[in-house]
């Protein structure tokens, strides 16, 4: 990701989380993201974006109590950073699209039955993505784009991510989505 | 809980850590290194957790944690979160390429290894542990990480004294020792191969050059780095010199356009633009604009091209209208038409015939082609069930009946869709059905209608569809929208309706009802070119010697490439059948939909009233055609567009090759001495040529307009690199002297000018700028022929200037040389304007829907939809007299409201009529079958009297 995308995403985050945002450096050498907080580094996007979170004390959006819950965001952020991000080309994408729409075919959100910080994290890092299919590629990916809508309208972080249009109308009914 | 892993996994090596650990045993299921586990997965991932709940955890480091956190053993530093996060990412990037080729016994290069060790290395200076001098996850993943390393070559820690000795503290801790002679069953790293060599790799972070789609454009100042062969330039310089005597000329085109044997006959239509609608820019683009660009090329290439197009205009919304309007619906027809007229005329959309659908010979072809269908037995009666409401005396559509949900007791559920279950229903299925508009209870009464069988023609249809198909150039949408529309089984379809205004139904007793529209306004292609001319059936009855191209936005498609055609081959009289469709995607306006009750968007006139030329409207929205996806028109990237392609590109190269003829050369080409540069110019000119040539054959517009730009561009590059402006300098002295070279420097004019004590340098200088102004200056003639389709006003403009004889207009996919030694061109001017940005801010903000729009039409609708299916009116039987009677009660009360606030009556009693006046409007809108919304404005312009 571009050193603008990173600090975009992270502001975005801090904003919806209501907390101060803070600047965020990207090495050039190795790519890694770095908060600086209180004298405090913090290296890794998904751990930045983990540290906001504690920071801002809304539990529930990191699993609250439930151990399970929070492993479970866990494992998605790590899909996240280590797959999402490092997507090499179309096939690579292909597959990541196909995963998180069979994931999502009877889920409404990735971990529970509400938001947390792993659809918040999937929604940033797959916008790119998102916004350049066509809506034909959107209907074959039907559930991931029943999330992602339904993501972008509650979070409405739109100076950030402006709200990518879905059609409700099915114009290619019936494709399927092998 | 279950572990899923394969033989000698490292990452099950954490796990198994974390469950010694924290005193919870998991239990082992052993499956094949390459078996997916987890139903949604695509790739193998080992191991996995699955919990008694049913759920999975396929990210080791996520069992870890969740293990450790289980037995309340698990750190909330957030470094451990880092760490894990590292190891995930950076480690294994390196490790899961270096693995596999350590493992099957190549050589790896441990170089890689090194700023990962290093990392763990420095952390390791000052603690125990990784994190807080406590044993964490983070710990327990580097190792599992690690271990392989270790087990291949123990000694490979040992330049890290740091890493070594916590690497040995550790794996002598029991729950570490243990688990690791688990998973390596003493067998040492021999046990880890398979489980390494099958493991997916992670891949490094992107490099940032390659981190995006590919562009769509190419960058703007792209050199001609190719190098085109000996025999390449050659062929082209000759075609160049001694093409033109053999060059086609241009075939002459008298009314009416018919077939004609022995040549490539083309019948172009253009989805038929609903007649009330005032088309926007994505209708335009999608529809008329994108098929005249095709006919227009078919012109050059001496193809026999006639171009139909017309309004389409029956229907319910118009009968509205004409009431709304104190017209009647013919005269409703005529004023739109003639709005259409206009605007197509504008943008100079060459049809060779614009109709209509309110004619005689479509009363004649529709009933037809009806009569053929029902002997043949392809139609079916049916007797429709509608809800009617008794108290508002209409049928009503689905929409505007609520109810309850059979289904699921929802007390909202709309007529054709529950908004809570989602299911589809029938409106008459639902309980308690309530009438929209005046909420009584409608009565299900029954109505007689036709149905066109089209199951019964599912066989034929697949037949067409698969030749048509194969050998014609559908585009690429046009064929999916056609297959899932058979893939989910065709259905008999409607074709009658309860309504006055339309093509009657000759058969009894169906003679009150009309056709429905999307069985009839196809029908009115062959009708429009009827009235065009009687021998029409030449091209519509003529499939052997005629291709059809039908052009259309997308949500056209299925009436196209399905109804009709059923239609047609149930009628059974040899009809023309379409072979190319050609559908566009959506164009969005500054990406939102164009909205005409909102004021969103350029409508009609309004391209004329920006004071901007229609070739520069049309440039634009051909560089924009939505083909493989959505596209947005946008004024800055419009105002962008023109600046630098048309006037820094295309119009600079040709005003400027053209500018220097007239001033240095007297206007008059001159000989052209090629040189190889010149050569390859020609070379390259030609392959631009060929390729925008096969691209236009295919129908790709927006592409074929990519390689004008590219030939004036090279032209650019080519006039830069030679500099003719200093070769014309000559020197001092000469410039002085009388005798400086006269304009033309040809061959009779040599013994002349070596008469003279001519500097023979500047000759030859002089010389070669009019060779390569007059190359230039036939450049822009083949321009010309090229921009005709995309810009026919300019290629005039151009050919004037150049006073080219009208012999160039044509097509070959050869440039030939038309301007030779010795012509005049005529007067050079400016072809573009620049577009400034403070006329682009005042624009831009006029069409974004802060005003009101005073006059309303159509219904908010997603763009390009001309022909009718898509707004099929949903109320089948308004009556007219309904419509009439609320009418006249909505004017009545408009006028008590206008008056009561000209006597700035009591604000409570206006209120209360105001809301009179709403409820009044939304219900004629009702009747008339527009969304309730659209009501709003309309009144203020109503004539009343004419």
């Amino acid at each position: 990701m571009k050193p603008s995308e990173v600090e975009n995403e992270v502001t975005a985050l801090a904003k919806y989380l209501q907390v101060k945002p803070c600047k965020c450096t990207v090495d050039k050498k190795s790519g890694v993201t770095q908060l600086k907080h209180n004298g405090q580094t913090v290296c890794g996007l998904a751990s930045i974006a983990t540290f906001l979170v504690q920071s801002s004390g809304q539990t529930s959006l990191y699993g609250g109590p439930c151990h399970l819950s929070q492993a479970q965001i866990q494992q998605w952020l790590e899909y996240r950073v280590a797959i999402v991000d490092r997507c090499l080309g179309e096939r690579d994408v292909a597959l990541v699209l196909k995963e998180l729409n069979a994931f999502l075919q009877h889920r409404v959100y990735f971990v529970g039955s509400s938001l947390s910080l792993a659809d918040l994290l999937l929604y940033f890092g797959l916008y790119a993505t998102i916004n350049q299919l066509t809506f034909q590629e959107k209907e074959k990916h039907i559930h991931l784009s029943r999330w992602f809508n339904n993501i972008q309208r509650q979070v409405n972080l739109d100076e950030f991510y402006p709200q990518l249009p879905f059609s409700l109308n099915h114009l290619y009914h019936g494709v399927s989505a092998h | 809980m279950k572990l899923f892993t394969d033989e000698g996994n490292q990452h099950t090596l954490k796990t198994l850590i974390a469950s010694k650990l924290s005193g919870i045993s998991v239990e082992l299921s052993h499956v094949d290194s390459t078996e997916i586990v987890v139903p949604f997965l695509r790739r193998s991932v080992l191991p996995v957790l699955q919990t008694d709940d049913g759920n999975h955890l396929f990210s080791a480091n996520a069992i870890v944690r969740y293990l450790l956190s289980q037995s309340g053993k698990d750190s909330d530093d957030i470094r451990v979160t880092s760490w894990l996060e590292w190891e995930s990412t950076e480690l294994q990037s390196v490790l899961s390429s270096h693995l596999p080729v350590l493992y099957g016994g190549g050589k790896a290069d441990v170089q890689n290894l090194q700023p990962c060790l290093k990392k763990v290395e420095d952390t390791l200076s000052g603690t125990q542990f990784l994190v807080q001098d406590k044993l964490t996850a983070a710990d327990i993943c580097v190792f599992g990480a690690l271990y392989p390393l270790y087990a291949i070559n123990p000694s490979c820690f040992e330049k890290h004294s740091k890493l070594s000795s916590w690497f040995t503290k550790l794996s002598s801790d029991p729950a570490f020792d243990t688990s690791v002679t688990s998973i390596t069953k003493g067998k040492g790293s021999s046990s880890l191969k398979a489980s390494i060599l099958a493991q997916p790799v992670v891949n490094p972070l992107p490099s940032r050059k390659s981190s995006s789609k590919q562009p769509e454009e190419p960058s703007a100042e792209e050199e001609v780095a190719e190098e085109f062969s000996f025999e390449e330039v050659r062929a082209a310089q000759e075609t160049f010199q001694s093409g033109k005597k053999n060059a086609p000329k241009p075939q002459e085109r008298h009314h009416p356009i018919l077939p004609k044997k022995g040549r490539k006959n083309v019948l172009i239509t253009s989805a038929l633009p609903y007649v009330n609608n005032i088309p926007h820019l994505g209708n335009i683009v999608g529809c008329v604009l994108s098929a005249d660009v095709f006919s227009r090329f078919c012109r050059l290439r001496n193809y026999n091209v006639l171009y139909i197009c017309g309004t389409d205009e029956y229907g319910t919304a118009t009968e509205t209208k004409a009431l709304e309007e104190g017209l009647t619906p013919q005269e409703i027809c005529d004023k739109y038409f003639k709005l259409h007229d206009q605007v197509y005329r504008w943008f100079n959309i060459g049809f060779d015939f614009f109709g209509r659908t309110t004619t005689k010979k479509q009363t004649e072809i529709a009933q037809d082609i009806f009569w053929r269908l029902h002997k043949a037995d392809h139609l079916l009666p049916e007797t429709v069930e509608q809800l009617k409401c008794e108290t508002c005396n209409r049928y009503l559509a689905d929409r505007f009946v609520e109810g309850t949900c059979p289904l699921c007791n929802y007390d909202d559920a709309r007529g054709d869709q529950c908004d809570k279950c989602g299911k589809l229903i029938n409106a008459t299925e639902l309980k308690n059905p309530r009438c929209k508009v005046c909420n009584n209870t409608p009565v299900v009464k029954s109505s007689d209608h036709l149905f066109l069988n089209l199951p019964k023609l599912e066989a034929q249809l697949q037949n067409f569809l698969d030749e048509s198909t194969a050998k014609g150039d559908w585009t690429s949408n046009a064929k999916l929208i056609t297959s899932s529309w058979i893939r989910d089984g065709l259905k008999p379809r409607c074709i009658t309706r309860d309504l006055q205004w339309g093509t009657p139904v000759p058969l009894e007793p169906y003679t009150s009802k009309v056709f429905y529209v999307w069985f009839d306004a196809p029908i009115g292609y062959p009708s429009i070119t009827a009235n065009y001319t009687s021998q029409w059936e030449k091209w519509w009855k003529n499939p052997d010697e005629v291709q059809l191209y039908n052009f259309m936005a997308k949500d056209n498609v299925p009436f196209h490439s399905v109804v009709f055609p059923c239609s047609l081959l149930g009628a059974d009289d040899n009809w023309t059948l379409v072979n190319h469709l050609i559908a566009t995607e959506y164009l969005n306006y500054e990406d939102s939909k164009f909205s005409k009750s909102r004021g969103i968007g350029v409508f009609g006139h309004h391209a004329a009233e920006t004071g901007i030329p229609s070739d520069i409207w049309r440039f634009y929205l051909l560089y924009i055609r939505p083909e493989s996806q959505d596209s947005s028109f946008n004024w800055s990237d419009f105002m962008l567009k023109n600046n630098s392609e048309l006037l820094n590109n295309l119009g600079n190269f040709i005003n400027r090759g053209l500018m220097f003829l007239e001033k240095n050369f007297g206007g008059v080409v001159q000989e052209m001495n090629l040189k190889p540069e010149d050569g390859q110019l020609l070379a390259a000119v030609n392959q631009e040529l060929k390729q925008y040539v096969s691209l236009l054959e295919k129908v790709k517009i927006r592409d074929a307009l990519r390689h004008i730009l590219n030939i004036s561009r090279f032209g650019n590059q080519h006039i830069q690199a030679t500099k003719p402006w200093v070769l014309v300098k000559g020197s001092e002295k000469e410039k002085k002297s009388n005798d400086f070279p006269p304009a033309c420097t040809c061959e009779r004019h040599i013994p002349k000018l070596l008469s003279r004590k001519v500097n023979a340098s500047s000759f030859v200088n002089r010389r070669r700028a009019g060779t390569v102004t007059s190359l230039c200056v036939n450049i822009s003639c083949l321009l010309s022929v090229m921009l005709y389709p995309y810009l026919p006003d300019t290629s005039r403009i151009i050919q004037e200037q150049l006073n080219a004889p009208s012999d160039v207009n044509v097509l070959t996919g050869d440039f030939f040389c038309y301007l030779e030694a010795g012509h005049k061109i005529g007067v050079p001017k400016p072809l573009f304007a620049k577009i400034e940005q403070g006329q682009v801010d005042e624009l831009k903000k006029r069409f974004s829907g802060t005003q009101k729009e005073n006059d309303s039409s159509a219904p908010p609708k997603e763009p390009a939809k001309p022909s009718p299916p898509a707004q099929a009116d949903p109320d089948p039987t308004a009556s007219p007299e309904d419509i009439k009677r609320l009418t006249g009660e909505v004017t009545k009360q408009g006028d008590l409201v206008r008056k009561l606030k000209t006597e700035k009556a009591e604000k409570s009693t206006i209120d209360a009529e105001v809301k009179k006046l709403l409820a009044l409007k939304k219900e004629l809108a009702l009747a008339s079958g527009e969304k309730p919304e659209e009501g709003k404005k309309g009144k203020s312009k109503k004539e009343k009297k004419k």
